[in-house]
């Protein structure tokens, strides 16, 4: 086989091309000697022939030769390039192996770095950092949670962080064993909770937890991070407290000021002539003012920092609407404005007090603003799943570039308006922030010239108020229609339960709900269609309750102050002897796939409703009609005694 | 037909002076004023008013202490109390509302409206039998 030229070492080629030039000189000689012959042997074919022929033989042993050692030295070549690359993979070889046992150094090195960056952080971190397991035990600590606590790291690991010995309820009693709210849920839950050091004392917390997923999707316990916010809670102390000594001292003056230009003013004293009874008026007027500024400042405050409670309570959407406008009529007569209501009835969960200073808020603004013989609308409807309500009116609008500032304090369109329109510039805001407080928003749309339309829209059910401090169970579960609720096994009571039903036909829901509230509004609804209601405000309470009450329906919310959802359903799952019992899920967690099965009970119905996006009609539309398929499984069905 | 009489405990004279003129003038009660705690619940023995008017921050026995004191006593026990307070909005007596009395007015009040307040509170609570 012949190579390529370019493939032979340099010797080869030389001694290649030197055949070659050999080669080519024979036949430079066998030309010549053709052209001579011709001349000389000129005529003779054969002779030219044999000629040339005795002169090709030394040609093509030349080129025979040529090919021969280029062959030879190909051989050679392959030989001597086998051997390099053979060389060349033992030294890759032994270059990788090099390279893995860098690789694997650095792997350690990288392992050990982030390791120790890891724990350095963890070290440094200023909050505390614990790690739970599925049975809420400690298992690992960080300084700062130590140096908080007052535990040594290793104290504190094997122990319950909401449990005992750290976390006791206010006034010092322990909780009972519990894992944390969120250690089943699968979600990441923040809160505010008290803390106990290893001295007794104790010190507001605020914690977030985020539950430890593995790789099969099940939980792992949780890390729990808190800060200590007793500073932040001091400082609002001392501002609720100034707070109130400023509303206080205010007011004392202006309650003697006020009360004499009242007297004055209503004729008490005697008659005023014409001149001094305007004085007095003006006096009122703006003595008036001044305390609605005092107020509404305070409002402002008392509601931001939390002062003043949200009551929550049912709602009706139309009825609050009319009471406003009712009761705005006389102001809407004065300023010769019609005030007109086109409300949806929606029943839904919020602080009805709360709505009507919002709305008498805006339906004040919206009379004011409009001119002589307009129009004001008010509406309300179900929209996206909330309450809107819509204040509408006709008046000269809010330009464009005042719309972003609307809702903050002293805000007004015309800096004329506080004195011309008797606002404080302030009753926006407050709009803005009791809405903000029930979990709603507010925003208004406006035309200079044609009017502004004000909407706010609010949750079906508001969000429970934040309150720092464990949320307070009472010794025995809540409870309505006289149901006795003794708890054979709770030692707190001592007595077994005999409940009676009054009769067959009687249904009961029990209403697992951590939010008080809600559940008290979630009763007394389902008790206008005679359903009568057990509550329970954790998972041990409800479990305790469907020890002796087997109830005909669950309705049950999935995060608890105290256990959670799954761990009721668990137990029935193992304890509901026969017949099945319909859940209704209502939650404001979005469930998963896996979430929603350990939800079912065997053959069981299971409904998912979304908290703040159900009516309080929907859940009872849902209870009744559950209720109506369950009656059928009634007979026999039972709970074990275990 | 007597005059009702209300005790009204403050320790601001100009308040004192004030409400008591807007009750007298305008109610036509029969008006005993005391400026401290300890001072109306001797007047309250004493006198045995029909209603007692009582602020909320006064130094010494404060309000709270003060329907405490009065509430203990059986020969008080049965007098209704309203709480008049600069503490508190119209639409918030929250915290008051473990304390036995039958209402909550707040400062700055309406002269020409306030007896119209304390004759409301008084017979709600005279139809729920709050009052002995």
């Amino acid at each position: 086989m012949l190579l390529p030229l370019n493939q032979l070492s340099p010797s080869g080629r030389a001694a290649v091309y030197g055949l070659w030039l050999l080669a080519l000189a024979c036949l430079a000689v066998y030309v010549a000697a053709v052209i001579t012959g011709l001349r000389i042997f000129s005529g003779s074919d054969g002779l030219q022939l044999l000629f040339g022929g005795l002169f090709l033989v030394p040609v093509w042993l030349c080129a025979l030769r040529a090919a021969v050692v280029r062959s030879q030295v190909a051989s050679a070549q392959r030989e001597a390039d086998g051997a390099q690359r053979e060389a060349d993979g033992a030294q890759r070889e032994a270059d990788g192996a090099q390279r893995e046992e860098d690789g694997a150094e650095r792997e350690a090195d990288g392992a050990q770095r982030e390791e120790d960056l890891e724990e350095s952080i963890l070290r440094s971190a200023g909050e505390g950092i614990a790690r739970l397991d599925n049975d809420g035990v400690v298992t690992f600590v960080n300084p700062a949670a130590s140096r908080m606590t007052g535990y040594a790291a290793g104290d504190l690991e094997g122990r319950f962080l909401h449990g005992r010995p750290t976390n006791r309820r206010e006034g010092g009693g322990a909780y009972e064993d519990e894992i944390h709210p969120s250690s089943n849920s699968g979600n990441h839950a923040q809160d505010v909770d008290l803390y106990w050091r290893e001295d007794g004392t104790s010190f507001p917390v605020e914690f977030t937890s985020t539950p430890i997923i593995g790789g099969s999707g099940q939980s792992q316990g949780q890390v729990i991070v808190f800060k200590d916010i007793t500073d932040r809670m001091e400082s609002e102390r001392v501002k609720n407290e100034f707070t109130s000594v400023v509303s206080h001292e205010l007011r004392t003056p202006l309650t003697s000021i006020r009360g004499s230009l009242g007297l004055l003013e209503g004729g008490v004293l005697g008659q005023l002539p014409e001149k001094g009874q305007r004085m007095i008026a003006i006096a009122v007027e703006n003595t008036d003012r001044l305390i609605r500024l005092i107020n509404d400042i305070l409002d402002i405050e008392r509601i931001k920092s939390g002062a003043i409670d949200i009551e929550r309570g049912e709602c009706d959407s139309r009825g609050l609407s009319e009471h406003v406008v009712e009761e705005m009529l006389p102001m809407a007569h004065e300023a010769n404005v019609e005030l007109t209501v086109a409300c949806q009835q929606i029943k839904f969960v919020s602080d009805a007090d709360r709505i009507h200073r919002v709305l008498t808020n805006l339906l004040s603004n919206a009379i004011k603003f409009s001119e002589s013989g307009a129009t004001v609308r008010v509406s309300c409807e179900l929209s996206q799943g909330m309450v809107l309500f819509q204040v509408s009116d006709t008046g000269r609008g809010i330009p464009a570039e005042k719309l972003a500032a609307i809702f903050e304090r002293f805000s007004q369109v015309d800096a004329s308006d506080s004195r011309d329109k008797g606002g404080t510039g302030l009753g926006l805001s407050i709009c803005h922030t009791i809405l903000e407080h029930l979990g709603g928003r507010i925003w208004v749309e406006s035309e200079v010239g044609k009017g502004s339309t004000f909407s706010f829209v609010l949750p079906l059910v508001a969000p429970a108020p934040k309150a720092v401090g464990p949320v307070e169970h009472s010794a025995s579960p809540s409870v309505h229609s006289a149901v006795p609720l003794n708890d054979g096994e709770d030692s707190r009571t001592g007595d077994s339960l005999d409940f009676q039903r009054s009769d067959a036909s009687e249904r009961v829901v029990l209403v697992v709900e951590d939010d008080a509230d809600l559940a008290a509004v979630l009763a007394a609804m389902l008790g206008r269609y005679g359903i009568k209601t057990l509550i329970a405000t954790s998972g041990p309470e409800a479990i305790s309750l469907s020890r002796r009450v087997r109830p005909d329906l669950l309705l049950l919310d999935i995060r608890l102050s105290q256990g959670d959802g799954y761990e009721v359903v668990e137990w029935l799952r193992t304890h509901v002897s026969s017949g099945s019992l319909p859940i209704i899920v209502y939650t404001a967690i979005d469930l998963d796939h896996q979430s929603r099965e350990r939800l079912r009970l065997d053959g069981g119905t299971t409904e998912f409703l979304t908290k703040a996006q159900t009516t309080p009609e929907d859940i009872e539309a849902h209870v009744r009609r559950l209720l109506g398929a369950a009656s059928e499984d009634r007979v026999g069905v039972g709970v074990d005694a275990s | 037909m007597p005059h009702r009489h209300i005790l009204l405990i403050d320790d601001e004279d100009d308040i004192r002076e004030v409400a008591s003129i807007s009750l007298e003038a305008v109610g036509e009660w029969r008006v005993s004023a005391a400026s401290g705690g300890r001072d109306g619940i001797a007047q309250a023995i004493a006198g045995q008013p029909e209603v007692i008017l009582c602020d909320v921050m006064m130094p010494g026995i404060d309000g709270p202490a003060t329907v405490g004191l009065l509430k203990d006593d059986p020969r008080t026990a049965g007098i209704p109390v309203i709480l008049l307070t600069a503490r508190v909005q119209s639409t918030d007596h929250l915290g008051f509302d473990l304390l036995d009395v039958i209402g909550v007015i707040p400062k700055p009040f309406d002269p020409m409206a306030l007896s119209g307040q304390v004759e409301a509170l008084f017979e709600a609570a005279q139809e729920s039998g709050t009052t002995s």
